[in-house]
């Protein structure tokens, strides 16, 4: 087979997200945020109609609109008229309505939909790369260097407060990470789609691994075969690349708890 | 006391000193006129009736909670929304949660030297050997390398204290440290608070283990409502209690 041009800068988008989405995932694991980051990403399309109408880079517009929407989030956590996953559903889809209608709206060139809803990784460009790797690097960094902190406020917040783990700024650095991840992933998965690579890779990591280094390190490992299964079979079966990584992730997910089942877990 | 703006423990005074202290959350009043002076090396029970606003008192102390009004010292610093002083009285108070909440991914001595490493920038070894002293006293040095899911409930609060611990405070908070377990394992949690009032340490604890107050406690506390009802010395609380809603609290939780 012919390595196309197209086909390795795929290769290469989709590596360079799993390396990031992997240890950010676990902690989306641990902390119960799927559906957190669901709602950002669903925000994300407002962001790309934002960028659109404004004429701004769409990547920077979204990583703005889905800090904007963490932190209105944030900030509504501690009411107690709504359930925490009722006022997620409602912005989540609320975001994504508004993402839509406003998209029509600016819609003078022809937004291609499905490329931002399910990912379009053989279409990326240079310039995709370069978010990804900037976004990324970036991202994996601050992601570093507010590890610690986040594993004991993940532990238990108050106390890693009464411990004096400065907890609202990591909270804040946390979130502007998860936001720039989504940005940078859209490019591979889509919006409907990011949070599972997000989290299908931790989870998939979770039963083999005994320290949370080990889990972020083996959630790496099993998006980055996620990619490469992922766009073998899009490549074989002309199926939509996106949506065959997510698959792919979830098949590895199986086998690993079928595997892991066999041979017993430590934990519940 | 002092006003100055170096936040420095003063080890010489009371440990803590609650002067007309009130809290709100939005119109309710969850806590009236707190007044409460713990000498260093105190020993005192809280406890009253299911919403009498004990946890939100000890919470204040370590301002996991604001108060609106009145004043709170904590070794002679005053909380106020300076960081630097919160940061400083957190480092003298220690604090357990009826809840253990060990991280599931990390043995029982990463648990414990989490914080001092990350937080306090100790060495990791230093770290480690402070662990292992803790870990010893709180009698399961043997599980230092499993899982917190390897565990029994009784085990896992004995290494929440330990964890506690390491943090060298000079204060410990216990909210209902033995609520949540099973009546077996409430006795080797307590054993080890015993241990640890015996050597000195200044304790506040919401308990409603009247055994344990009567042991050690210098001093019980019963509130209700938010206030302050009543506070004596452990026997003539028991045997001679004042109002009649301590009268009535007593007779609810002995009287069975
Ligand atoms: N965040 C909050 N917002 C509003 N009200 C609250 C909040 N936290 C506690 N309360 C209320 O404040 C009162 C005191 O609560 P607190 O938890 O201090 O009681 P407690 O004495 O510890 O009770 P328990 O024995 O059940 O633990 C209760 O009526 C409670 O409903
Ligand atoms: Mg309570």
């Amino acid at each position: 087979m012919i390595m196309d041009d197209f086909l390795i800068r795929a290769l290469i988008a989709g590596l360079g997200v799993a390396v990031v989405a992997g240890p950010l995932g676990c902690f989306v694991v641990w902390r119960r945020m799927a559906y957190f980051g669901a709602a950002l990403a669903h925000s994300a399309l407002f962001g790309v109609a934002l960028g659109l109408l404004l004429e701004i880079s769409p990547t920077l517009a979204i990583v703005v609109v889905c800090i904007a929407v963490a932190l209105i989030l944030v900030s509504m956590q501690g009411q107690r008229q709504l359930a925490g996953d009722t006022l997620l559903g409602i912005l989540a889809h609320a975001m994504l309505a508004l993402g839509l209608v406003v998209t029509a709206l600016v819609d003078t060139v022809r937004v291609d939909l499905m490329a931002y809803l399910f990912g379009d990784i053989l279409a990326v460009s240079d310039i995709d790369l370069y978010w990804i790797f900037g976004g990324g690097v970036l991202a994996l960094v601050a992601l570093a260097v507010i590890w610690r902190p986040l594993l004991a406020m993940t532990v238990h917040e108050e106390l890693a407060a009464v411990e004096g783990v400065p907890v609202a700024r990591t909270r804040l650095m946390f979130m502007v990470i998860i936001a720039i991840v989504i940005a940078v992933a859209m490019k591979v998965v889509g919006i409907l789609l990011i949070v599972s690579l997000l989290i299908i890779p931790a989870a998939a990591a979770r039963p083999f691994a005994r320290t949370p280094e080990a889990m972020a390190i083996l959630a790496i490992v099993a998006g980055c075969i996620s990619v490469v299964l992922g766009l073998g079979s899009s490549m074989t079966w002309d199926i939509p690349a996106g949506p065959a990584i997510v698959l792919a992730a979830a098949v590895l997910f199986l086998v690993g708890g079928l595997l892991r089942k066999t041979s017993r877990s430590y934990e519940q | 006391m002092s006003d100055t703006n170096t936040a420095a423990a003063d080890n010489s005074g009371p440990a803590i000193a609650i002067t007309g202290m009130h809290k709100w959350y939005g119109d309710f009043h969850v806590l009236k006129d707190i007044n409460l002076t713990v000498e260093r090396g105190e020993r005192i029970v809280i406890c009253g009736p299911s919403g009498s606003g004990k946890s939100t008192m000890i919470r204040c102390i370590n301002r996991l909670e604001e108060h609106q009004k009145g004043s709170i010292n904590v070794s002679g610093i005053e909380l106020t929304n300076d960081v630097k002083n919160i940061d400083t009285i957190r480092r003298e108070v220690g604090m357990v949660f009826q809840h253990f909440n060990l991280f599931p991914h990390l043995t029982v001595l990463q648990n414990c030297t989490l914080a001092p490493i990350w937080v306090r920038k100790m060495p990791k070894a230093e770290a480690e050997e402070i662990a292992m002293k803790y870990l010893t006293r709180v009698k399961i040095p043997e599980q230092a390398g499993k899982f917190p899911g390897q565990l029994s409930g009784g085990q896992q609060q004995r290494v929440a204290i330990a964890r506690s611990l390491c943090m060298n405070p000079d204060i410990m908070l216990f909210d209902e440290p033995t609520s949540a377990l099973d009546p077996e394992m409430i006795k080797e949690v307590l054993d080890v608070m015993v241990d640890l009032a015996k050597e000195g340490m200044t304790m506040l604890c919401v308990t409603h283990e009247m055994g344990f107050a009567k042991q050690v406690a210098d001093r019980v506390i019963f509130m209700d409502e938010g206030e302050i009802i009543e506070q004596n010395e452990p026997n003539e609380f028991f045997d001679n209690p004042q109002s009649d809603r301590t009268k009535l609290f007593l007779s609810q939780i002995l009287g069975h």
